[in-house]
């Protein structure tokens, strides 16, 4: 199939079904249907972007860009105010943000949200750190068994097989480490820890038996299988400049993945620049026939029709689409008879943390650029292990390198032992940078704005979202306790921090909740296989269906979370129940 | 051919031009030829247009700048020449780094950052007049770099306000010499394509720290 035909505009044909959004849920929702022979219309807000093609930025070395990599100042000011928050924002990547004048959202007095956007075909597929964590039983009963939040509906052997479906496909690095909180995945061969990390490694299992050091499990193709590679994908070239994309295709994204597979089957189509104001709701049959949508250029508005629905539109994306699909039957968004749509928004929590001096390794070195890091597993992962002042764990996350002349360009020092000192690695540093996990609370919520609409007239989103008191001492004991690892560990000169008044919710960029799953409609959006539990043709399967944020990173449970809902809902329409 | 065509071909038939079998074949090879021609012309086939990047000029020092004045210039460039001297490299001065400076500081820099660089560019002539009855730019290199070493102490009349000034300056000369074609490539050692993560090497096989970094 090419190009010409994956493309649509306007088009009254019925699709057996509709996949709002490309991102990483929206991209393998897409692949799944098509798979089975579903004739698929993926619906995405913003630009085409073609795999290589449009990746404008990549191999660029550093002085061929117009200002070495930072972004114009007015351009910030006007465009990118918020985005420039994201570590990942830079010249090179400013391209995959969305313009902050275009997606305009309020934030409740006293209260503030980072809310980064990535409005192309691929989402932020394209600009996601790749690290890959399958959940674990104890990340499905923890709300169960404090009560914060509602009980997942779904437990661990529930997802298991359709994590191993997804990560042959995307191609997982890590190593088998047999542990209870985090479950192996089908790996592909680790990255290497360097000397210092290897050293660390051995001293914190003496120190702490219970808190392993292992390498950071990222969607990158270390050794490529046969089936990655007809994918028309390679081996990782540790440049670790993944953020503006791999021609290599070497880590996980929409267009290096998904895409191809789903386009192969000839059942694709993909309607792009299309902003999706609502859905249609039909009462007499209590379904959603389709999509009302404005164009992103044109504002043009058109209608695309399917079978099923999935929103896959990221979490709030998804929400905001939710709560502006009014109806008599749904005059609070639809499939929001529980009332509970919006609420229970969470993000993770990465804000303590310490670093200090290594002594020695004066020899040692690494070569290329590894896209991962060290990563201790929460060690907190059930309430018998939690610390008496606050719920729930945190993970610690780090990496040991030299300093080189980034870091030592405010040392003193004029001539040539200054310059000499610069072209020379200096001395190791590491740190643990905690990653914690947020508790899910009904305040934490988005609406709708009352008067304020973007420039598509659609409501702009209202967010109220605050770090809770147990959010501040999870990071102060973080901070404490990576400092006491630290320092038992022999690691010299430790610095702790806490960040937590300085960094609002959202930039950990995994917000989750706001349509959560549960096995009471009148407690929850979704069921247990993410479909509404009012309207049977209508799915959520991205992060908006979180019931608790749990430690590890997000994405690869929005994949599973999402095949495993396209199964059951092929399964559904077979039996003709939807 | 020219080059870029070329690359385009070459990236067409790696996604699509090649029939199914050969297409496998070719990126068997790629994936096990690491680092090879291909893949560097694969991954740099973006790289082509030098979209208005800053590109040093020779003569910097002797005209006015965007926020400094010909004085101004020339006493930077003696600046970046002072801090980041030539050695078996170029000195900050033959890189243009004070061009780059005057560009940068317009561009990606606040209105107070401008100031406090203009600020302090006055300052050192000011107390170069003070100690040594000339111009900095009048001043030999060691003197120059003297009054700089004092600058960074807090002496000969310099405040810790002048230091942090200077400090600011410093950084974006440092960052400006070793994000040049040759200060990441000759001064230091730069990976383009790694081919793979290593995680011990001996210091010695590179010799320097990496020009070549995931975020500048």
């Amino acid at each position: 199939m090419n190009n010409q035909d994956l493309y649509i505009n306007e088009t009254s044909e019925e699709y057996d079904a509709l996949v709002i959004g490309s991102g990483i849920s929206g991209g393998w929702a897409a692949k799944e249907f098509c798979e089975r022979g579903f004739k698929t219309l993926m619906v995405e807000r913003g630009r085409i972007v073609e795999h290589q093609k449009d990746y404008i930025a990549e191999g660029k070395p550093v002085w061929q860009y117009p200002n070495r990599m930072k972004v114009d100042n007015l351009l910030v000011e006007e465009q990118y105010k918020v985005q420039q928050k994201c570590y990942a924002f830079h010249e090179g990547t400013k391209h995959f943000f969305g313009n902050d004048k275009d997606y305009p959202y309020s934030t409740e007095k006293g209260t503030d949200f980072t809310w980064i956007r990535a409005n192309q075909l691929g989402g932020k597929s394209l600009l996601w750190h790749r690290q890959s964590y399958r959940f674990s039983d104890y990340d499905f009963n923890a709300n169960k068994l404090d009560g914060h939040g509602n009980d997942w509906p779904i437990r661990y052997n529930d997802l298991e097989s359709w994590y191993s479906h997804v990560e042959k496909h995307a191609g997982i690095s890590g190593n088998y480490d047999n542990l209870a909180q985090l479950p192996n995945s089908e790996f592909l061969p680790p990255f290497e820890f360097n000397q210092p990390e290897a050293d660390l490694k051995a001293k914190f299992a003496s120190l702490y038996p219970e808190r392993p050091m292992i390498i950071g499990r990222a969607a990158h193709l270390t050794k490529p299988s046969e089936l990655h590679l007809s994918q028309g994908r390679v081996q990782c070239q540790a440049r670790n400049e993944c953020q503006k994309g791999c021609s290599f295709g070497a880590y996980f994204s929409t267009q290096s993945s998904t895409l191809p597979a789903a386009a192969k089957t000839g059942k694709l189509h993909i309607a792009p620049n299309s902003v999706v104001d609502s859905l249609i709701y039909d009462e007499n049959t209590n379904r959603v026939k389709g999509v009302r949508v404005i164009d992103n250029d044109t504002l043009a508005t058109r209608e695309y029709y399917a079978k099923v629905v999935f929103l896959c539109a990221s979490t709030l994306g998804s929400t905001q689409i939710m709560l502006n699909s009014k109806s008599k039957k749904f005059p609070n968004g639809i499939a929001n008879s529980s009332g509970v749509l919006g609420h229970y928004l969470m993000d993770h929590v990465y804000n303590a943390g310490a670093t200090g001096q290594l002594e020695g390794y004066q020899q040692e070195f690494y070569s290329g650029r590894r896209p991962t890091a060290a990563y201790i597993p929460n060690f907190q992962f059930e309430p018998s292990k939690y610390k008496h002042n606050y719920k729930r764990g945190y993970a610690l996350s780090g990496s040991a390198s030299r300093s080189d002349w980034q870091g030592m360009k405010n040392s003193a020092g004029i001539g040539v032992d200054f310059k000499q000192q610069l072209t020379q690695a200096g001395d190791w540093h590491f740190g643990l940078h905690a990653q914690g996990e947020m508790l899910p609370r009904f305040e934490n919520q988005v609406s709708l704005h009352p008067s304020k609409t973007d420039k598509w007239g659609i409501p702009q989103l209202h967010i109220n979202c605050q770090w809770s008191e147990n959010e501040k001492l999870m990071m102060e004991d973080a901070a404490y306790t990576a400092k006491e690892m630290l320092e038992k560990a022999g690691v010299k000169e430790v610095k702790s921090y806490t960040s937590l008044d300085k960094y609002s919710p959202g930039l950990a960029i995994h917000e989750v909740g706001t349509a959560r799953m549960g096995r009471d409609p009148k407690n929850s959006i979704l069921n247990a296989y993410n479909q509404t539990h009012d309207i049977p043709n209508l799915f959520v399967t991205d992060g908006a269906s979180f019931c608790s944020s749990a430690v590890v990173n997000p994405s690869l449970t929005f994949m599973a979370l999402t095949v495993r809902a396209v199964d059951f809902a092929v399964q559904e329409i077979k039996a003709k129940r939807i | 051919m020219s080059n870029e065509q070329e690359i385009k071909e070459h990236k067409n038939g790696i996604t699509t031009a090649l029939p199914q079998q050969s297409r496998r074949q070719l990126l068997r090879s790629i994936a096990t030829f690491i680092g090879s021609t291909a893949l560097a012309q694969l991954a740099s086939g973006n790289a082509l247009a030098v979209a208005l990047a800053y590109e040093a000029k020779a003569d910097s020092a002797q005209k006015a700048g965007r926020l400094f004045t010909l004085q101004q210039m020339t006493l930077l460039a003696d600046v970046c020449a002072a801090v980041l001297p030539k050695t078996d490299t170029p000195s900050g001065a033959e890189l243009d780094v004070h061009g780059f400076i005057d560009h940068q500081l317009i561009v990606c820099y606040s209105d107070d950052k401008q100031k406090q660089a203009v600020q302090i560019v006055e300052t050192i002539d000011r107390q170069s007049y003070h100690n040594y009855a000339k111009s900095f730019h009048q001043l030999n290199i060691e003197h120059q770099t003297e009054l700089l070493i004092a600058l960074e102490e807090q002496r000969l009349g310099f405040s810790s306000k002048d230091e942090l000034q200077f400090k600011a300056l410093k950084s974006l000369l440092v960052f400006g010499y070793f994000t040049t074609e040759v200060g990441a490539t000759k001064a230091l050692s730069y990976q383009a394509i790694p081919g793979g993560f290593k995680g011990s090497v001996p210091y010695d096989s590179v010799g320097k720290s990496y020009g070549s970094l995931a975020y500048y």
